[in-house]
Order: C-alpha cells, then sequence, then structure tokens
C-alpha cells in the first residue's frame, strides 16, 4: 500500500517538477556527452602517432616515447582539465543547492505541501515519492558524468605529465562511485536542511556549510584515515627497486629500516658506501603500502560512510516531519 | 458514527495554548458551523483533524480514524486558509497532479465544475484571482468525493454571488451524497442558511458545541428596562447582558417571557456574539445543554 502510494506521489513529482526532474539528468548527460566527445577525439589523436598504449596505468611513465609526447603535448587538442574537473567535483553540490533545496524547502515555503499533504498521501510518502526519484535520477546521472570525467581525465593527468595515479585525491573522487556517493549525500543534506529550515535561501546556506563541513572532513582525515587501514607490509631491497611496489599503481605510506632486533632505525651514520653498512650491519627495509587492488575497497569503505552519513540525513528529516509536520 | 470526536485534545505552541481541553463531538452527515474570534484556534483545530498538526494533548478520530491516518486521508478532503495550491502550474498540470495522489477522483466532476466557473485548464494557477483559487481548491477537494470536507475561511477572498455560488453546491453535496462539512467563516450571517451544527471557540476553548435549530429554540433575545437585569438573573439564565442608557439587551437560555420584558427569537449572530461576549459561558453538547458559569 505505502509502495502504492509512494509511486503515486512520483507520478504528481512529474506533474509539479517535470523541469527540474528533466533537467538534472540533461544536464549531467549533456557534461557527460562533452567529456566524452574530447576524450574520443584527444584518443584517436593517441591512436594516430601510437601513442594508446601510455594511457595503460602500468605503463604511463614506461618509454621515452610516452614521457616525451606527453611533455611536448602541442598536438593534443586538450581542455583545462583541472577547471573541468572542479567543475565536475562540483556537480552535487550544485545539484543539492540548485535542485535538492529548493525541492524541498520551497512547498514549506509557499505552503503548497498542505496539497499534496491534504489527498491521499502522507508526509512521508510525499517525502519518498517526491524526493527519492530526484535522489535517485540525481546519483545515476552523476555516475554516468563521473565515469565520463574519469575517462577523460586519464589523458589530462598524462598530458599533464603526470602518471595516472588514482589515489590522488582529484583520480579518486572523480571515479564514478565517489561521484555518485558525494551525490547521494548531497541530495540528503539538501533534503535535511529543507525539511528543517523550510525556507529556501537560509536552507542553501546551511547546506553549502553542511556540505563544505562533510568535504573538509572528508579530506583532511577521512581519506587519510582510510589509506592507513589494512596496509600491506613488506621487505624491500634498499637503494635498488627490488620488490618495491609500483609508484604508479600503489600509494606507499612509509618505508623505513630495520634492526635485526626488530627496532626501527632512526638515524643512518655518514659513511661512505651506505649499502654496504646496512648489509654489514644486516639491516633490512620495509614498506608499507596500500596496492591497488586495496583502492576500489577503500573507495567503498568511503562511498560506504558517505550513504550511512545520507541515510542518516534522511532519517532525521522523516523524523522531523513526525515531529513538527506543518506547524 | 460521529463526523468528529475529540477528547482534551489540546495544541501548544511553545508555552501558548492555542487549543486546550477540547472535547467535541459533531454527528456526521451536518454542516458544522466553527466561528471565533480570530485566534480563538479553528485553524489550529481543523489542522489537527486534517492530520497536518500533531496534538500535544489529548486524541481525536474523523469518521473513526484518527487523523492523518490512511484511512482519515481517503474520506477526508481539507482546505486550508492559505489555499494550498501549486501555484506555477497550469490548472490541468494541478488537477492531473491531484488525480494522481487519489485512488478516488472524479475527473468529471473537476472538469464540468471548472468549466461552468470559467476556469481555462490553460491558465496558470498563480495568475488566477484568489476567489478562482479557492474555486479550484474546492474543486479538487471535491473531487475526491470525501465523506468529510473540513474548510478553513473558504469563503474569505470571493465575492457575494460566489459564495452563495459555494454553499449551494456544498448542500447539494450533503443531500445527495452525504457529505459531512466543518467549516470556520466569520460571516456568520452566511454560515446561518447552511449550518445544522454551530461549535463556537473561544480563547482555545469550546464554548459551545450543539444544534443550530436546539439554540436558536432555547435561546431569545430579550428587550426590558435597566433596572430590571439583576431581578431578571433570579428568573432565567442569562448568557450577556449590555446596557444602553435605561434600556437593556439580554441574550437568555429560556423557552418563556419573563413578565415585562419583550421577546424574541435570536438569530445565530446574536447568539454566537452573545456568547464570545462572556468567554465563562458555555453550552455543552446535547443532551445536557446546560449553560455552565
Amino acid at each position: 500500500m505505502t509502495a502504492v502510494i509512494v509511486l503515486r506521489a512520483t507520478r504528481a513529482a512529474w506533474y509539479k517538477h517535470r523541469f527540474s526532474v528533466a533537467g538534472i539528468p540533461a544536464v549531467f548527460l549533456l557534461g557527460a556527452l562533452a567529456l566524452f566527445a574530447d576524450g574520443v577525439v584527444q584518443r584517436h589523436w593517441l591512436s594516430v602517432h601510437h601513442l594508446s598504449g601510455c594511457l595503460v596505468a602500468d605503463d604511463t611513465t614506461g618509454g621515452s616515447r610516452c614521457q616525451s609526447a606527453a611533455w611536448n603535448p602541442s598536438g593534443i587538442p586538450s581542455g583545462p582539465p583541472n577547471v573541468i574537473a572542479v567543475a565536475v567535483l562540483a556537480l552535487p553540490v550544485l545539484v543539492g543547492l540548485f535542485a535538492g533545496v529548493p525541492w524541498a524547502a520551497r512547498e514549506f515555503e509557499s505552503g503548497a505541501f498542505r496539497f499534496t499533504w491534504m489527498q491521499s498521501t502522507g508526509p512521508r510518502q510525499w517525502l519518498l515519492g517526491t524526493f527519492g526519484p530526484l535522489a535517485l535520477l540525481a546519483t545515476v546521472s552523476a555516475a554516468i558524468c563521473g565515469a565520463a570525467a574519469y575517462w577523460w581525465y586519464q589523458i589530462a593527468q598524462w598530458q599533464n605529465g603526470t602518471s595516472i595515479w588514482a589515489w590522488r585525491w582529484s583520480s579518486f573522487e572523480l571515479t564514478p562511485l565517489s561521484i555518485a556517493g558525494w551525490t547521494v549525500l548531497a541530495m540528503a543534506l539538501a533534503l535535511l536542511c529543507g525539511v528543517l529550515i523550510r525556507r529556501v535561501l537560509p536552507a542553501m546556506i546551511a547546506f553549502i556549510v553542511a556540505v563544505g563541513a562533510c568535504a573538509y572532513v572528508s579530506q583532511t582525515w577521512l581519506r587519510s584515515w582510510l589509506f592507513g587501514i589494512g596496509m600491506t607490509v613488506k621487505q624491500v631491497g634498499f637503494g635498488t627497486t627490488a620488490g618495491w611496489p609500483s609508484s604508479t599503481t600503489s600509494y606507499v605510506a612509509q618505508s623505513w629500516l630495520q634492526a635485526p632486533s626488530g627496532q626501527r632505525v632512526s638515524g643512518l651514520p655518514v659513511v661512505n658506501n651506505l649499502n654496504a653498512w646496512i648489509a654489514q650491519h644486516h639491516y633490512t627495509s620495509w614498506v608499507a603500502y596500500q596496492p591497488h587492488s586495496h583502492l576500489i575497497w577503500l573507495e567503498l569503505a568511503r562511498n560506504g560512510i558517505l550513504i550511512t552519513v545520507a541515510a542518516f540525513a534522511v532519517l532525521a528529516s522523516v523524523w522531523w516531519l513526525r515531529v513538527r509536520p506543518a506547524d | 458514527m460521529n463526523a468528529i470526536e475529540t477528547r482534551g485534545l489540546g495544541k501548544r505552541y511553545r508555552r501558548t495554548w492555542a487549543i486546550r481541553d477540547c472535547d467535541l463531538t459533531v454527528p456526521a452527515g451536518q454542516v458544522t458551523a466553527l466561528v471565533g474570534p480570530n485566534g480563538a484556534g479553528k485553524t489550529t483545530l481543523l489542522r489537527m483533524l486534517a492530520g497536518l498538526a500533531t496534538p500535544t494533548a489529548g486524541a481525536a478520530t474523523v469518521l473513526g480514524a484518527a487523523p492523518g491516518s490512511p484511512r482519515a486521508r481517503a474520506t477526508v478532503s481539507a482546505i486550508d486558509q492559505t489555499v494550498p495550491l501549486y501555484r506555477h502550474l497550469r490548472v490541468a498540470g494541478q488537477l492531473a497532479a491531484a488525480r494522481a495522489l487519489n485512488d478516488q477522483w472524479d475527473g468529471d466532476l473537476a472538469v464540468q465544475r471548472l468549466s461552468a466557473l470559467g476556469i481555462a485548464a490553460s491558465a496558470r494557477v498563480g495568475k488566477l484571482s484568489g476567489g478562482q483559487q479557492a474555486q479550484l481548491a474546492l474543486t479538487m477537494a471535491l473531487a475526491r468525493r470525501p465523506r468529510l470536507l473540513l474548510l478553513d475561511e473558504p469563503l474569505a477572498s470571493l465575492d457575494p454571488l460566489a459564495r452563495q455560488d459555494v454553499l449551494g453546491w456544498l448542500m447539494t453535496c450533503v443531500a445527495e451524497d452525504g457529505l459531512s462539512v466543518v467549516f470556520s467563516s466569520h460571516v456568520i450571517v452566511e454560515l446561518e442558511r447552511v449550518a445544522s451544527y454551530l461549535v463556537v471557540l473561544s480563547a482555545g476553548r469550546v464554548q459551545v458545541a450543539a444544534t443550530v435549530d436546539s439554540l436558536l429554540d432555547t435561546h431569545l433575545a430579550l428587550t426590558g428596562p435597566s433596572d430590571g437585569v439583576d431581578d431578571l438573573y433570579r428568573q432565567v439564565e442569562i448568557v450577556t447582558a449590555q446596557r444602553a442608557g435605561r434600556q437593556a439587551l439580554v441574550l437568555a437560555r429560556t423557552c418563556g417571557t419573563p413578565p415585562g420584558w419583550a421577546a424574541r427569537r435570536v438569530t445565530m449572530e446574536e447568539l454566537v456574539v452573545g456568547y464570545l461576549r462572556e468567554p465563562a459561558a458555555r453550552v455543552v453538547p446535547e443532551p445536557g445543554l446546560e449553560i455552565v458559569r
């Protein structure tokens, strides 16, 4: 019965907000299309110049041909990559700010929610049926746009002379999964701000503060905390590359020398042949790192946290509607 | 089954009670007038009955169901005094949204009514006059085919002709479909023509709740000498007495005329105003119908 009512509210939401409902995916998909078209042109150029292999993650720095092409990208059609990356990263916030917050708050501000609540649809069904499809639509659209952006950004990174290093914050955030996660959080916070404050402009300001706080915590604390979980520790050769994880695919957090007693060596003497001195004292070299295979799990964990926060925001909105429905 | 039952119903905003200790029984199939001065709690009471506001104390039922419950939503229509509509939509879009939100929807009734009122489906709701918006809201409320209609000052924005038309239409619905209507208004003269049950709210409390006929049959407007009012108190139950020079006008609950006084039948407006002048006077619901002072 509830599902039927929610579907009814969804159908009514289409009549009430058809421009937003059509506009959000249109904006995301146009962005995705533009990035995809630009990416195709760039990849065609690389293919013509037999440089396609340079984009394979393990081989971005491999070969002088790739390096020289990357450092001399005059022939590659290019856009401003960082601007575009930031624009894509800002999309969830913009959608939450200009679609999510007004959608929820304007109904209260204008009093129009009373119309819906006085039909056969209750506040919770109204909330789920009206806001749920919008959030879902925005999330799926954002994921598609994110996929195009991630694919497009690989060339931009390589073109800028950097490796395709998925552990960079920009790369980590540009994945379809991350953008979808941020969109879910942004929509949930938009809902909470709209339902709590019930005035469009103050709710928009509160939303910016809330999203800003979440982004700050994520970048300054959450990401580094996650990257420290479940690291692989292994012995590597000192002074050689033997055993060292690939710097282009792994995230090396720490390396150190260890004495035979198991203690970490804090300082090294100034000697002529350090390698020989280390071998003589039976010191070993160790590295703690996140292999590339962990990336997806960390990304999932981070998105799990974002979605959990989003779920709390939605529950808080539903609870607040029950406590203070219309008065 | 009663249309409305409340027991100890109360709603408090911060430290102020908008309505409290509200015990009310409104029978079904009647047009009930809900009157009272500004701030008496009429809107709060109607919003609680519509499920738009949660009571701070007590409980209420509408047609035997809790306000806001799926059963109540299916059978109760309400129009808030703010006439909530999606003003950015066209009339057709507003009707489509309403149709989507309801199981039961009489589209023909809505179209015919709006056509008769000259409200075009292509018109933007926000561009309609206040009266047309009220008519649209009323049409949609009735197109749901409710069994109880709660109206919070629905006639305020209508011209006299439209008010007559709406009241006539409501009476038709009551007569043909057994619809129960509760509506609040300050225009008591108009209520008198249609209301069969009267509820007077004052200072957040129910002051009068009885059938209009029983109230009019048991109250008289007495005119007589001012210095005879004190004696009159010993003879009949006086609701309120107004002295103007040597003459006094008294609203009394009595069926007979006391000696030395001229009596006439009261109008509903006199009755309501009389009770509002004396907030301590109450008429509890039938069969008691006694004045409590």
